[in-house]
């Protein structure tokens, strides 16, 4: 039988770009929404018929900001994935929110339309820090947000949140991680701020505009977050996201673990049955490839190497790590058949540890993640 | 007894302060008398190496022959031999000087008289050239040519009052120029008839023709099919072909007495053709060679290895064809347990040494790895042995010896009045021994005795910085003198890497020890753990630093559309580690074997 895969659908329109984001995204292109929703279901429905009638464990709206949306629009995504696809009776079905674009009877829609986890784009409870990196609500906003979000019936709510930001102090992150995790929500996702390359905020950032906390402050909030959270009783299970008991999200764990995905949309990107690819970035060939009038770029499926090292890359983001066993079944070999140098002095460090059939990254570790996997890529790619 | 052509040759060099015009003046001599058209001139034809032009300096000397109809109706020909221009190559350029009668001055009219242009200016005086001054750049808004004037007089004593005012960059009075140089240089004298004497002041390896050199010829004559001998490595050849370069090679019949040109002989290797040797006539050779020969050693030594172990063979093939066209770089295959296989060379002094690097990274494309540079010790041993110590690993343990020497040098640092008390404090700073002060009109010349490794540190820096860029020093080698040396090694986590250790004064090892494990600290970058930087005498160790243990390095989003990204974000990560050498369990990056010279005690 197929495995179960996830489905994400991207929804690249916001009422303004944030400093921050390179993620494929426009502002002031709200009238193609509806036009736009009815070539994403066209799309559902060409890749069904490519892949078959497989089983969807998760759904996920991201952006952008997929809140710009009606009611009505997220019913017409929802309705077609499930016309297409076997979406399971307990998916997980999450959009992402922008605070600043909700209100009750919106919330009401989602919810009636299936969407059953919120992530709301918070990313800090600081009036000053949120109008520097360019968002459009206040604080006020996000947590009116969060308490709209339990009227309305959500239990499964995801915060993001934003570390490291130009002018955050390891106190202001504490303020407002302690007041985030005292709001109703069941996940808290705490990212550390990349500066991405061409962004508004790069640029100020370059010029000495704005200066960023240094490693010592960034490892300091990260030791901030692990001790706020965990007295508020969200367990860590991923580098940046933390959750209640059973509120883990499951469709990022499909990537974290290397299972199939099918990405809708523009410049949304797939991994389905061994093959990479992704969709063209531009509205009118994303069109063509929607109905199959074009192909789609091929992205690289990755030699063995690559795919192996990649279970690592993504694997030891866990908590809990990679999963030997399926390790072993995939590639043929244990991780140290492969890594024998690496897997033994990474040990010897105490960056790396086994419990109960996963190899996983100590908490040591998991603080200098990329460092243990240029180890593992010197070894053998 | 003058002849005709004698009287129609004249033979004169250019000096100058840097950036005050010299090779523009020459580009604008030869474009002048037609040697090169004006719209194939490359700039700067003289500076013809890369990095030479890039430093503004001129590395090695050449010789060009201009014929040039001068007003009094006659044609003569002028041999403008062009001089380094930094102290690691003065002996280059001594004999460079003594192939000339005389030498344009040129000074800059907003600048006036410099600290190098006195230095040149003392160098020329010793070998008797008529100084012809020059001053350029009067196009400039704020050229003081009068002020100028004066000051060469004043500081110099050189009569100015008829120096041509000349604008070297838009072509002006560079006829004046020509002129002053028919009028005011003698014309060289010398019995063609004598038995040859030729100094060779320059020499250069040609693919095809072998090594090639550019002499003067100071009496006889010298032609194709003659034997001749260099009279002081020995050596004997046939000559092929004579001529001049003007400014391709032009052969000619012969080479006479007060002709300055160039000698072929089929000579294989560089090393028999050295500069301020004395060609003569095999048949009948002169009773003895030119003055101020001098057999040139290098005084600088540094290793140098591939950052890529598997360059070896193609760092050894570079330094082969560098030496073929460089007589004073030495090298000689060494290990070093932290750097694996290369080669410790040999170099005339720290620019040299730089040059040679950088020609090995541009011209061969290698990927190379420099240690600190050292000088050559003497170590005399308990049991009566003397052994020379070029690289600090290979000191002797220190209870088999008895004492050390290191080499000296005279140096003499020119300056400004208001920059004696901090120069001063430099030269002490440095272990100089104060000898006299000489007063230059306006300026000042100190006299020191000082450590030739003192001076290889950033001496250099340190004179430029005191004195905004006034001063400038040369020196020479006076010999070797007992030292109280002893052996610095920096241990990395508990380990000695070879490779960074060094051999200094007692009483500079502490301060140097200290400022060196802080540059360390400062260019290894964190890693997973704690590593220790030990600065070490014997077993005692004078100076710690850590580098702390790296707190964060984790990418903090990953998701399905970036794994690829950030796969190869990683991999990138990885290449960039190639530059890092593994000394033990740390990983060094290469600047950190070259942190000992940018060291602020």
């Amino acid at each position: 039988m197929d495995e179960a895969i996830g489905v994400y659908i991207h929804l690249p329109f916001c009422a303004r770009k944030c400093a921050y984001c390179d993620f494929t995204s426009f502002a002031g292109e709200e009238a193609r929404i509806e036009e736009y929703v009815k070539t994403v279901c066209r799309e559902a429905r060409a890749q069904a018929a490519l892949f078959g009638r497989r089983l969807v464990a998760t759904i996920y709206l991201g952006g952008g900001t997929p809140s710009l949306l009606t009611g009505a629009q997220a019913r017409a995504l929802l309705d077609a994935l499930r016309a297409c696809f076997d979406v399971a009776p307990d998916a997980e079905i999450t959009m992402e929110a922008n605070p600043g674009t909700l209100t009750p009877a919106k919330l009401c829609a989602y919810r009636e339309a299936g969407v059953n986890r919120l992530s709301l784009g918070v990313q800090s409870l600081d009036d000053g820090l949120l109008a520097a990196i360019g968002r459009i609500h206040t604080a006020a906003q996000a947590r009116e947000a969060a308490r709209m979000a339990r009227e309305a019936g959500f239990g499964n709510v995801n915060l993001d949140l934003m570390a490291g930001l130009p002018g955050q102090t390891p106190r202001l992150w504490e303020e407002t991680l302690a007041e985030a995790a005292s709001l109703p929500c069941a996940h808290l996702s705490c990212y550390a701020l990349i500066v991405e390359e061409g962004t508004p905020l790069a640029a100020r950032v370059a010029s000495g505009a704005c200066a960023l906390p240094d490693e010592d402050a960034l490892a300091e909030m990260d030791e901030i977050t692990e001790r706020i959270a965990r007295r508020a009783g969200f367990a860590r299970y991923e580098v940046s996201n933390y959750a209640r008991p059973g509120f883990a999200c499951r469709h990022n764990l499909t990537y974290w673990e290397c299972r199939p995905y099918l990405g809708l949309g523009l410049a949304a990107h797939s991994d389905m049955d061994g093959r990479r690819f992704y969709n063209a970035s531009d509205w009118a060939a994303y069109a063509r490839q929607a109905c199959g009038a074009q192909p789609r770029e091929a992205e690289g499926d990755g030699s063995a190497a690559e795919r192996r090292f990649e279970r690592l890359m993504m694997g030891l983001r866990m908590l809990r790590g990679v999963d030997e066993a399926r390790f072993h079944r995939d590639f043929g070999g244990a991780v140290a058949d492969f890594y024998p140098k690496t897997v033994r002095e990474m040990t010897a460090l105490g960056m790396l540890e086994r419990e109960g059939g996963y190899m996983r990254l100590t908490a040591r570790g998991m603080q200098v993640m990329n460092a243990v996997l240029v180890a593992f890529l010197q070894e053998n790619s | 007894m003058e002849s005709e052509r004698m009287e129609r040759t004249r033979n004169f060099c250019i000096i100058a302060h840097i950036d005050h015009g010299k090779s523009t003046l020459a580009d604008r001599l030869l474009e002048k008398t037609g040697v090169y058209e004006k719209r194939e001139m490359v700039e700067q034809v003289l500076d013809s190496m890369e990095l030479e032009r890039e430093r503004g300096i001129t590395i090695k000397s050449k010789a060009v022959r201009m014929d040039y109809r001068a007003r009094d109706g006659k044609t003569y020909a002028l041999n403008l031999i062009d001089t380094p221009g930094h102290v690691d190559f003065t002996y280059e350029v001594s004999r460079a000087l003594a192939a000339c009668e005389g030498a344009l001055l040129v000074v800059d009219a907003t600048q006036g008289v410099e600290a190098q242009t006195l230095a040149n200016v003392y160098m020329a005086l010793e070998h008797d050239l008529e100084i012809l001054p020059v001053i350029n750049k009067i196009d400039l808004p704020s050229a003081r040519p009068d002020e100028v004037r004066a000051e060469i007089e004043e500081v110099i004593g050189l009569d100015a009052s008829d120096a041509p005012l000349i604008s070297a960059k838009v072509g002006l009075g560079i006829d004046e120029v020509l002129e002053r140089i028919v009028s005011g240089i003698p014309a060289p004298q010398g019995d063609e008839d004598a038995p040859l004497q030729a100094l060779i002041f320059d020499s250069y390896y040609d693919n095809y023709r072998g090594a090639i050199c550019f002499v003067r010829v100071a009496q006889g004559t010298v032609r194709p099919g003659m034997r001749i001998r260099m009279m002081n490595t020995g050596a004997c050849f046939d000559v092929v072909e004579v001529g001049v370069r003007s400014p391709g090679y032009v052969p000619t019949q012969e080479l006479r007495a007060g002709d300055v040109g160039y000698v072929a002989a089929s000579i294989k290797d560089l090393h028999d053709t050295r500069v301020g040797d004395t060609i003569t006539d095999d048949a009948n050779p002169a009773q003895e060679s030119l003055p101020g020969y001098r057999q040139v050693n290098p005084m600088v030594f540094c290793g140098i290895y591939p950052a890529d172990g598997a360059d070896y063979e193609n760092l050894k093939d570079a330094l082969e064809k560098l030496r073929l066209n460089d007589a004073s770089l030495t090298y000689d295959p060494e290990t070093s347990q932290a750097l694996g296989f290369g080669f410790r060379c040999g170099f005339l002094g720290l620019l040299h040494m730089e040059i040679i690097q950088q020609r090995l990274e541009r011209e061969f494309d290698l990927d190379i790895i420099t240690t600190a540079p050292s000088v050559v010790y003497r170590v005399h041993k308990t049991d009566g042995t003397v052994v020379q110590v070029d690289n600090p690993s290979n000191l002797p343990p220190a209870g088999t010896i008895d004492y050390m020497e290191e080499p000296f040098v005279a140096a003499s640092v020119h300056t400004p009045q208001e920059y004696v008390g901090a120069l001063m404090e430099v030269c002490q700073n440095k272990r100089g021994v104060f000898k006299d002060m000489v007063y230059e009109g306006q300026r000042v010349c100190l006299h020191y005795q000082m450590p030739l490794s003192e001076i290889i540190f950033d001496f250099f820096d340190q004179v430029k910085s005191r004195s905004r860029g006034y001063a400038s020093y040369d020196y020479e080698l006076s010999g070797y003198q007992q030292s109280d040396l002893v052996k610095l090694d920096v241990l990395l986590n508990g380990e000695i890497c070879d490779a960074l250790s060094m051999i200094v004064h007692k009483d500079r090892a502490y301060p140097r020890g200290r400022s060196l494990a802080e540059k360390l600290k400062d260019v290894i970058p964190r890693q997973l753990f704690e590593i220790p930087i030990q600065a070490a005498i014997g077993g005692k160790v004078i100076a710690r630093e850590t580098v702390k243990a790296m707190r964060k390095d984790v990418l903090a989003k990953c998701y399905g559309g970036d794994i690829t990204r950030k796969r190869k974000l990683l991999e990138k990560q990885k290449e960039g580690k190639k530059r890092m050498r593994q000394l033990g369990s740390v990983q060094v990056p290469s600047e950190a074997f070259m942190a000992v010279l940018k060291m602020d005690e």
